[in-house]
């Protein structure tokens, strides 16, 4: 009875416990909050990569010609896409012709995109991933539809990056704004809403597509760079910045219309019923059956999950967590050892009264204990009052980051840099639990040594000390 | 039933909830000297100082019978202190054996010397030595709130209710019913070694060992300390062992014995011969 009662008379009439406490809330909140929000980006560029990859990619190496057996891999997608849905585990699949390009205005930008395309030198044009897609496919395959319909961002002064397409369920239909006289129609290109908002875009204005292709690929060599004119039909945000600086939207016959007959895709997207029980097995299988038929060349690059494709950019997220969790735990261990000095120097002061509780009867593990719940009521309350702060922080932190931003006049976190468009946070409640578990050890740990001083002081020595 | 609570004689009843169902007590005395309540037969101590001993004690016997009243004087250096720690339990001796109420207390383990100390001993410090954090009633149920055999003594709420009312009683009969509350940083000496005797009492130990409980306080105040250990120790039929370096204190004790040298001097020794294991 008395050990809970005197620690804690000794805890609340030591100010100096203040900073041991004050240390542990600190580590635990920055522990808790850091964690959060990487995982946060890990989960949320696992979301956006998995909703613009889908679950598996299939590249096949696309040569003209196989030197080793004579084969040839068909550069029409029918072949695969038919041998892909008729798996049952599958829910869709859409191929993709992604090509490289330049997207400039139309007027002096696309006289300078046809000179860099001949010198590479005018490196300031905005150099884009130009994807040729099928709509409907598509819808039934990625998150297309959804980066169609989110709400734009807006910039610092309010105003909306992006302008959302017309009709989701059409976007490649001609905008109500375009005010063109051409007999024929224009074909139209979705915009990355950053992209869209870095060139000064509108929707309705024409841009030019420039771009270059292999002379392998064309009749001729001294053929100019191929560009073609497209309306802007609108921007789409996938919530990853990357993506929605440089990736550009058009059908994918529309594509082939600017580089030619010679590539009709370069991979294609499947999404299944259920990735997390059937990933590996249809991945596994894919690459069976499509190098059977000899529409792949039976590399296991060529068949691959979301998670293998964008391996190196999850690790990376994946890493900075682990080194940033080891990194703070260097914080805990500062508190432990604040703790430690406070404790010691608490035994140094309360040697009197060791002895004296040893004359009425406490024993050395009485005088342990005693001593350790110090350090436990330090736990209790900077890890209680840490665990709480963290948590709350990992959801406030969009506002918080905002009001550190304007209070200090500096923007804290850019989210024109990051993949993100807010910061992400996620509370993990094993890593709360482990957080929290882990400083009660720690703390305790750095009690036990002068806790166990106090235990061995000599009661004899203790009495006459003053 | 323990033999501490077989206290047929006490003329003040002692609180059963307060005191251990179970303890080393239980055991069979090794003595059968029922009187004594404290025996020490042929105590020796020494210091390890470098590589040689320094004794400082040699060959102490003492008997204390329940409801005595024994001084012990002696000039400084005489190895009183050293002799009240052993006795105290709080120090081991070289040689000898220290019989509390028949049984060895040296051959106890180390949770049962503490449960000894816990009920069987009461102190009184000279410098007092109160914990400074706490107020004077909560000094007093200290002892009470110890209990050496337990681990968190968790469900102690009803019993420390008990022994604050119990603490209460005593302060007020000590007439401190107005510092209940007080630290003992707001307290006078005199005061604050009334705290000391009440928490000494508050477990109606058989058996109450002061050290000098005057010698930091101006005589009058002294002499009411002393007026209220010795009423203390009539009401209740305390064993009192007293140290003190004042013949006229000791000289309100049944038997006094003189220390010199670390040892007990014997009668007709030249010094005091007055005071050396006589009745007064």
């Amino acid at each position: 009875m008395y050990r809970s009662f005197l620690s804690w008379r000794y805890l609340t009439s030591r100010r100096t416990n203040l900073i041991g406490i004050g240390g542990i809330f600190v580590a635990v909140t920055a522990l808790i909050l850091i964690l959060s929000i990487m995982t946060g980006f890990l989960n949320e560029a696992r979301a956006s990569i998995r909703g613009s990859l889908s679950d598996l990619l299939i590249q096949p190496i696309q040569l003209q010609r196989d030197n080793r057996d004579g084969r040839i891999v068909p550069d029409a997608p029918e072949r695969i896409l038919e041998v892909i849905r008729a798996d049952s585990r599958v829910e869709g699949a859409a191929a993709h012709l992604s090509w490289g390009g330049i997207l400039t205005q139309e007027g002096s930008q696309s006289d300078r995109a046809e000179a860099f395309m001949a010198s590479s030198q005018m490196s300031d044009l905005p150099l884009v991933n130009i994807v040729g897609i099928d709509v409907i496919d598509e819808m039934a395959t990625t998150d297309f539809r959804e980066s169609l319909t989110r709400e734009p961002t807006l910039d610092k002064s309010g105003f909306p990056r992006g302008k959302r397409v017309e009709n989701p369920d059409s976007p490649f239909d001609l905008p109500p704004e375009f005010r063109g006289r051409t007999a024929k129609k224009p074909p139209v290109v979705l915009i990355g809403e950053q992209l869209f908002y870095r060139l000064g875009l509108r929707r309705g204005e024409s841009v030019q597509v420039t771009t270059i292709v292999p002379s392998a690929m064309v009749d001729g060599s001294s053929a100019p760079p191929p560009n073609m004119s497209f309306v802007v039909g609108g921007t789409f945000r996938s919530g990853e910045n990357d993506m929605d600086l440089d990736r550009v939207y058009v059908k994918r016959d529309s594509l082939q219309d600017l580089i030619g007959d010679a590539r009709e895709f370069s991979e294609i997207l499947v999404r299944l019923e259920d990735y997390d029980r059937d990933g590996q097995a249809v991945r596994d299988d894919l690459r069976h059956s499509l190098a059977l038929m000899a529409l792949v060349r039976g590399y296991t690059s060529e068949v691959k999950t979301w998670e293998e494709f964008r391996a190196s950019l999850l690790g990376a997220i994946h890493n900075e967590r682990t080194l940033m969790a080891i990194m703070l735990s260097l914080v805990l261990v500062v508190a432990g050892f604040c703790i430690f000095a406070i404790l010691s120097m608490m035994v140094t002061e309360k040697r009197r009264d060791i002895g004296i509780l040893t004359a009425i009867g406490a024993t050395p593990r009485g005088i342990l204990t005693t001593f350790l719940m110090v350090a436990f009521w330090d736990a209790l309350i900077g890890t209680a009052l840490g665990a709480t702060a963290g948590i709350w922080a990992a959801y406030k932190i969009d506002p918080i980051e905002r009001w550190i931003s304007d209070a200090l006049g500096v923007q804290v976190f850019n989210r024109e840099v990051y993949l993100f468009d807010h910061i992400p946070a996620h509370v993990d409640p094993f890593a709360v639990t482990l957080i929290v578990t882990g400083t009660f050890l720690c703390t305790l740990l750095f009690a036990a040594l002068p806790a166990w001083s106090a235990a061995r002081t000599d009661p004899i020595e203790a009495l006459r000390y003053e | 039933m323990a033999p501490w609570n077989d206290n047929s004689g006490a003329k003040a009843p002692r609180s059963p909830e307060l005191t251990p169902a179970t303890g080393p007590f239980d055991a069979t005395p090794a003595s059968k000297d029922a009187q004594a309540v404290l025996q020490a037969a042929d105590i020796h101590r020494s210091f390890r100082i470098g590589d040689r001993d320094l004794g400082v004690l040699f060959g102490v016997d003492i008997s204390l019978a329940p409801g005595e009243r024994l001084g012990l004087v002696g000039s400084s250096g005489a190895g009183k202190s050293t002799l009240l720690h052993i006795l105290g339990l709080l120090d081991r001796p070289t040689a000898g054996k220290v019989l509390i109420e028949g049984v060895d207390a040296w051959a106890l383990s180390a949770v049962e010397r503490a449960q000894v100390r816990n009920h069987r001993i009461g102190f009184v410090f000279q410098m007092y030595h109160l914990l400074p954090e706490l107020s004077a009633v909560e000094n007093v149920i200290l002892p009470g709130m110890i209990d050496p055999a337990g681990f968190l003594g968790l469900g102690g709420r009803k019993r420390k209710n008990m022994l604050k009312e119990k603490a209460s009683e005593l302060l007020n009969s000590f007439g401190l019913g107005d510092r209940l509350k007080h630290r003992p940083s707001q307290l006078s000496g005199g005061e604050r070694q009334r705290v000391s005797i009440a928490r000494a009492l508050i477990l109606d130990p058989p058996l109450l060992i002061a050290d000098e409980p005057t010698g930091n306080l101006d005589s009058s105040t002294g002499q009411k300390i002393l007026d209220i250990i010795f009423a203390e120790q009539e009401r209740r039929t305390l064993s009192l062992l007293l140290v003190t370096h004042d013949k006229k204190v000791a000289g309100l004790c049944d038997r006094v014995l003189h220390m010199v040298d670390g040892a007990i001097q014997n009668t007709g020794d030249d010094s005091e011969p007055e005071l050396v294991n006589e009745p007064v």
